[in-house]
């Protein structure tokens, strides 16, 4: 692809109404080096080189907030080897984006069960959050060992506990209490949520969130996925209109 | 016009009907039936008239998926945010309801013979009392029948019934019912509107649009999703066969993800059982360490009363909606 194709995609993006919250399922790293013939392993590392290209180029257009699935509940489950490599693969990535994020004045949060990321990995990680957390520009958000049911879950137990100890009452339990106490309490809900290799289905992730967020599902598979590929869902995105349960007469 | 539409499929509707049939068929189909209003406005017609064409369609679709041996289908009627529509068209869409309710339940003997129960999940107390009495009576008269369900979102969002199954849960928690230690993915599933029902496995929204609209969040998690482009009172046979090949297309990847899932829960609920054995050992224990016998013993204990707990809560839960159901009837027989 020319930088030729890549200007003029760029010039049909209106910067006035891009997603705010951008998110994106990453899948296919898999299926992409089983193609080529690698390992799957293989198929991690070029992922990771995917996840550069579109951190960068988000940041650049000025989208606010970008959250990446990277690692699932699920993904524990995988052989071993898969998830060693995908926790070096993150522990890496991490180490050698962290001027890249300093430089682009971008924010790194995390949400999931972090505990169950190995020691060194969660390190890296409130090292990579600690130094980045006064930047503005964007906050990328790294969905790691995330279950959005298990997310919701969490939420209860919390709740139940406050209100048996009294210090919410059952009553005052409303959407806006829930999503206080989700791990994307401090980011807006998601706008419009890209969903890379074909599969049309969510996969418990950020199910909540998602509620009014504009679906686009592409066949690219995650390591080929490029700033035009993201070009084109947002031009995607910014053809439709969202009315949020109003009629279209009510919303101009 | 009727809630169910008497009729055969024709000749070369059978013969892809038993075609898709030969394949992975989803068991519970979701419709988003969007398009009214613009299906109208394409016909020059009045809204009113897009949405009960619209009903006509669902009656219609209700039937084909019966032909296809579809039992269970969920629709999005009327979301809490379509509240904020003028009060003109919230008020049409109010009466229409009432007409089909109403109209539903003269046709219960025909209900009966094919055994169709109706449900409808949502947050019936934000509905007219009129509505909301023959919406119980239709729901009561409809109970016991049991070969195919017709589930009606009617005044809901996936996150208003979210945080009412949370409200349930902080209840059980507060009385005693349950600990918060019972609460886990499969507890909440069981404290929605839709309880009684298996996941969706295909969820379809007509007209174009491609999102959720606070429709299933919870359920849908691992539902495969077809976006169609026909507006909702023109959907076909046609259409629906399309969406079943997509289904049958993504069956094989979507069985093995849910499999994984209900795996992981699996191993995550017995993990958890353990660690509140070891965590009661602890505290109630004499110090010395049990034997792999009597802590199997004691883990097998634990799992039976959390789940014992839990069936008590679950009672308690469906009484108090079987008793709001219930008294609104009472009303309506006294009015």
């Amino acid at each position: 692809m020319t930088k030729n194709q890549n200007s003029h995609l760029m010039y049909k993006i209106n910067t006035d109404n891009l997603p705010n919250h951008l998110a994106i399922i990453m899948d296919g790293n898999g299926r992409w080096a089983k193609q080529k013939g690698f390992l799957r392993t293989l198929g991690h590392e070029s992922g990771s080189k995917s996840v550069k290209k579109i951190i960068k180029e988000c940041s650049d257009l000025g989208i606010g907030f970008l959250t990446l699935y990277a690692f699932s509940t699920e993904n524990w489950n995988r052989p071993k080897l898969e998830v060693d490599t995908l926790m070096r693969v993150l522990i890496n990535s991490l180490k050698k984006e962290l001027p890249t994020l300093l430089e682009n004045n971008i924010k790194m949060n995390a949400i999931g069960n972090l505990e169950k990321l190995p020691k060194n990995a969660q390190k890296e990680l409130q090292d990579v959050i600690n130094k980045t957390k006064d930047n503005t520009k964007m906050t990328l958000t790294l969905a790691l060992s995330y279950g959005s049911r298990e997310e919701i879950v969490n939420v209860v137990k919390i709740i139940s506990d406050k209100v048996k100890n009294n210090i919410i009452s059952i009553d005052t339990i409303d959407d806006s209490i829930i999503n206080e106490h989700l791990y994307t309490h401090n980011l807006p809900d998601v706008d419009l949520l890209i969903r890379t290799s074909g599969e049309h289905r969510i996969s418990n992730f950020l199910l909540w969130q998602i509620a009014y967020a504009e679906l686009y599902f592409t066949d690219v598979l995650w390591p080929d996925f490029k700033q035009q590929d993201l070009h084109e869902a947002i031009i995607s995105y910014q053809k439709r209109e969202r009315r949020f349960g109003k009629t279209s007469e009510q919303i101009k | 016009m009727s809630w169910i539409r008497e009729g055969e499929l024709n000749l070369i509707e059978k013969l892809s009907a038993n075609i898709l049939k030969a394949g992975p068929m989803p068991k519970h189909v979701a419709f988003i039936m969007d398009g009214n209003r613009r299906y109208a406005r394409k016909r020059q017609v009045e809204r009113q008239e897009g949405h009960t064409q619209g009903f006509d369609k669902l009656a219609e679709t209700l039937r084909w998926c019966l032909n296809l041996s579809i039992h269970e289908v969920t629709v999005y009627a009327f979301s809490i945010e379509n509240f904020k529509r003028s009060k003109d068209e919230v008020d049409g869409l109010m009466e229409l309801a009432k007409q089909k309710f109403i109209r539903l339940l003269e046709e219960q003997e025909n209900l009966e013979k094919h055994g169709v129960c109706i449900r409808v999940l949502g947050d019936l107390t934000l509905l007219p009392l009129d509505l909301q009495q023959h919406i119980a009576r239709a729901v009561v008269a409809t109970r016991t029948y049991n070969k195919c369900f017709l589930n009606v979102c009617f005044a809901y969002t996936s996150r208003h019934e979210i945080a009412n199954a949370v409200r349930e849960m902080a209840w059980g928690v507060e009385q005693g019912l349950i600990k918060s230690s019972d609460v886990s993915e499969a507890l909440l599933g069981q404290c929605l509107y839709s309880s009684n029902s298996p996941n969706p496995d295909l969820l379809i929204r007509t007209s174009g649009e491609v999102r959720l609209s606070d429709f299933l969040l919870w359920q849908t998690s691992h539902s495969c999703l077809v976006f169609q482009s026909v507006l909702w009172p023109e959907y076909s046979f046609w259409n629906l066969c399309d969406a079943i090949l997509q289904y049958q297309f993504n069956h094989r990847p979507l069985q093995k993800a849910r499999d994984q899932h209900r795996e992981g829960q699996a191993l995550q609920q017995y993990e958890a059982d353990l660690a509140c054995v070891a965590d009661l050992l602890q505290h109630h224990g004499n110090g010395k360490p049990l034997d792999a016998q009597r802590r199997q013993e004691a883990l097998l204990n634990y799992t039976a009363s959390r789940e014992e707990r839990v069936q008590n809560f679950l009672g308690a839960l469906q009484h108090k909606r079987d008793s709001f159901l219930t008294d609104l009837t009472s009303q309506a027989a006294l009015a």
